[in-house]
């Protein structure tokens, strides 16, 4: 019985494809040099109404479109939400703006998918605590078939069943965040499918200065888990984002805005809307800027 | 009834190994909660004999068969049901794409004086209105932690007749009807430790929730109240704890029951002495914990307008023009407050509208 893997050098996987689901935005693309990857774990955190949510229904939109994936193939998506913030019609409207601008693109109407079909490849899952989500991601592996073409699974949110676990203390948490996070990491190895986790920031004080700044939530444990960590963020009444941490990718940071069609390049000659002094920003919940 | 181990079909030598080991009311929840690990050292099972077990548990705690459900398939069922109702104004409610929807928990907050008992009140009208015109009945629970209970029961009574009035009533008997029936189904408690309401959320509610299906809206009027007494020593890390339980439980009680859940909260300074440099931009009390657990929060600020000639009103006042040195007196006016979108999955950031309240109740502005 043999039991060698076949090995593969780095020119293997240099020259494999792989595939990127567009976000949308060019400036966010180019940042994170395609998309977001197929295959790994991409973190997402951010502070209440960075736009998370948002994000995360763009790209159940883009994976099923021709132009919004690389290396030509589409898929379909699962939606596991923890929260029920997770409104239907949202999704409608981006997939009515993304089939009419493809419509406007593509001439042909062979290739066209009709928003009926963008609105059945996405799946929903609703789950209310941990036990459900770790029952729901052991029976995932029977709906990703070949026919299905799952290639991006979203957890909105991670942090949201793990912090209401009452009864454990950071240990228990710990095990059950590795635990679930192992289960989305050989789904998205064997399956070669995007995962995406959405996480959210806890408040700390810092000690030079006793300052209160924001840090991702789950502790180091998951921050070592996921490949690539994304925050969102508001700055100045714009939306950023910013890449944490990533082994190949600079820490750069861009600015994008979410429309009603969905996540969309920042106009360069707007200035400040002084108009939209809105109160409450993240900056203000507590009180010093992000880290 | 939970579900336990009894519940699920498994091979014989595995079945009887597990219920040596765990028991056959253990229940399914806890099973999946436990380690792999520890399952394989305490049965001595293989770990694809154990793999076996946890699909079949998985599959009876949590059936893709009714659980999965495409998009598709929701907006579809949305069409047929209400999920959203009105807060009493069109305009208002054109801001908020809608009205304040179901399963999902909304908060207002605002400094003092700006009109959220008001609204919670409305509300609590409104939502029987919605789904009264669709044949259906509802009924709301509203959980009071200040002790203002007259003044609740006097605006009440006040918009409620204005309501029963505009359902075409025949006479004045079938209007007073008509406002009791709005009166009978609302549920009022006055809460006010934060072990009551613990307690309610957990016990009673579910109790009189499973009596009362038709319950369609609860209110917390306000929540911040009840952490802010001073009897309460709460160290930081611990009132996270009790917030964070709390939230939990009430989105397990908008799933489950299908209602949503309105609290307020009071607006504060923050504590940062930079911050004085802006505008006076106020903060809700309840922190960051707090902030990750509602769905949609909708901030009311006063404003230094005012709004003129409104039937509504029979205030006047006193305008001095210190460019033009005059002095006028503009009648009929109504103060004009303005209600933004904090942050809301569906609904965009840029929504916004004045309002103001009268006797009737609260109303949207289109100034």
């Amino acid at each position: 019985m043999s039991l060698t893997r076949k090995s593969r050098t780095a020119m293997d996987i240099f020259k494999s494809n792989i595939g990127y689901i567009s976000t949308y935005s060019k400036k966010f693309d180019e940042m994170l040099d395609g998309g977001i990857r197929m295959g790994v774990i991409t973190e997402l955190c951010g502070n209440p109404g960075s736009g998370k949510s948002n994000l995360c229904t763009q790209l159940c939109v883009s994976v099923q479109m021709k132009f919004g994936v690389t290396s030509d193939t589409t898929g379909t998506a699962i939606y596991i939400d923890t929260e029920g913030s997770f409104v239907p019609i949202r999704l409608q409207n981006m997939a009515m703006d993304a089939e009419n601008h493809y419509r406007n693109e593509n001439k042909n109407p062979l290739n066209t998918i009709s928003i009926e079909q963008i609105l059945k490849n996405v799946t929903y899952f609703r789950c209310m605590n941990v036990s459900e989500l770790i029952a729901c991601l052991h029976q995932i592996k029977q709906i990703m078939t070949p026919e299905r073409n799952v290639k991006l699974i979203i957890l909105d949110s991670l942090a949201h069943p793990i912090r209401s676990i009452i009864d454990g203390d950071h240990l228990t948490r710990h095990k059950y965040t590795v635990r679930i996070v192992t289960m989305l990491q050989k789904l998205a190895l064997d399956y070669n499918c995007a995962v995406v986790v959405v996480n959210h920031m806890i408040a700390k004080v810092g000690s030079p200065k006793n300052e209160a700044y924001c840090a991702p939530a789950l502790g180091d444990a998951f921050g070592h888990m996921s490949q690539l960590r994304i925050q969102l963020s508001w700055k100045m009444n714009k939306r950023e984002v910013r890449v944490l941490k990533s082994p190949h990718l600079p820490e750069l940071s861009t600015f994008f805005r979410i429309t009603d069609e969905g996540i969309r390049d920042i106009d360069e000659t707007e200035l400040m809307d002084h108009d939209d002094l809105n109160g409450a920003s993240q900056e203000n919940i507590h009180s010093i800027s992000n880290m | 009834m939970p579900l336990t181990l009894n519940d699920i079909d498994l091979p014989p030598n595995v079945e009887g190994k597990l219920n040596r080991a765990y028991g056959t009311k253990y229940s399914l929840q806890k099973f999946l909660e436990l380690d792999p690990n520890e399952i394989i050292r305490t049965t001595h099972l293989l770990p694809a004999d154990i793999d076996i077990a946890l699909q079949c548990v998985s599959n009876t705690f949590y059936p893709f068969s009714r659980r999965q459900m495409s998009v598709w398939q929701m907006i579809e069922n949305e069409r047929d049901t209400i999920t959203i109702f009105s807060t009493g104004c069109p305009i208002i409610d054109k801001t908020l794409n809608g009205g304040i929807r179901l399963g999902q928990i909304t908060e207002l907050y605002g400094e003092s004086g700006c009109g959220k008992t008001q609204f919670c009140i409305q509300m609590s009208l409104e939502v029987q209105r919605t789904f009264r015109a669709r044949g259906q009945e509802a009924k709301v629970v509203y959980i009071n932690t200040e002790s203002q209970i007259e003044k609740i029961d006097k605006r009440l009574k006040h918009i409620s007749y204005y309501r029963a009035k505009t359902d075409k009533p025949f006479n004045i008997a079938d209007a007073r009807c008509l406002q009791q029936k709005f009166f009978d189904n609302i549920y009022l408690d006055i809460i006010r430790h934060y072990r009551h309401l613990e307690m309610t959320l957990i016990d009673r509610l579910p109790l009189l929730l499973n009596r009362e299906p038709s319950i369609r809206l609860i209110i917390i009027d306000s929540l911040a109240a009840i952490f802010r007494s001073e009897d309460i020593m709460f160290e930081h890390h611990t009132k996270a704890n009790t917030l964070q339980y709390f939230g939990f439980a009430m989105h397990t009680l908008c799933q489950r029951y299908n209602l949503a859940i309105v609290q307020t909260q009071f607006g504060q300074k923050p504590t940062d002495l930079s911050l004085l440099s802006q505008p006076m931009i106020l903060g809700p009390a309840l922190g960051l914990t707090w902030a990750f657990l509602v769905h949609c929060r909708i901030q009311l600020t006063k404003t230094e307008k005012i709004e003129e000639h409104h039937p509504d009103s029979q205030q006047s006042q006193v305008v001095y023009d210190e460019r033009q040195a005059t002095t006028s007196i503009k009648t009929n006016v109504v103060y004009l407050r303005s209600l933004s979108i904090d942050y809301c999955y569906h609904i965009p950031k840029t929504n916004r509208c004045n309002y103001f309240i009268v006797d009737k109740g609260v109303f949207g502005s289109l100034s």
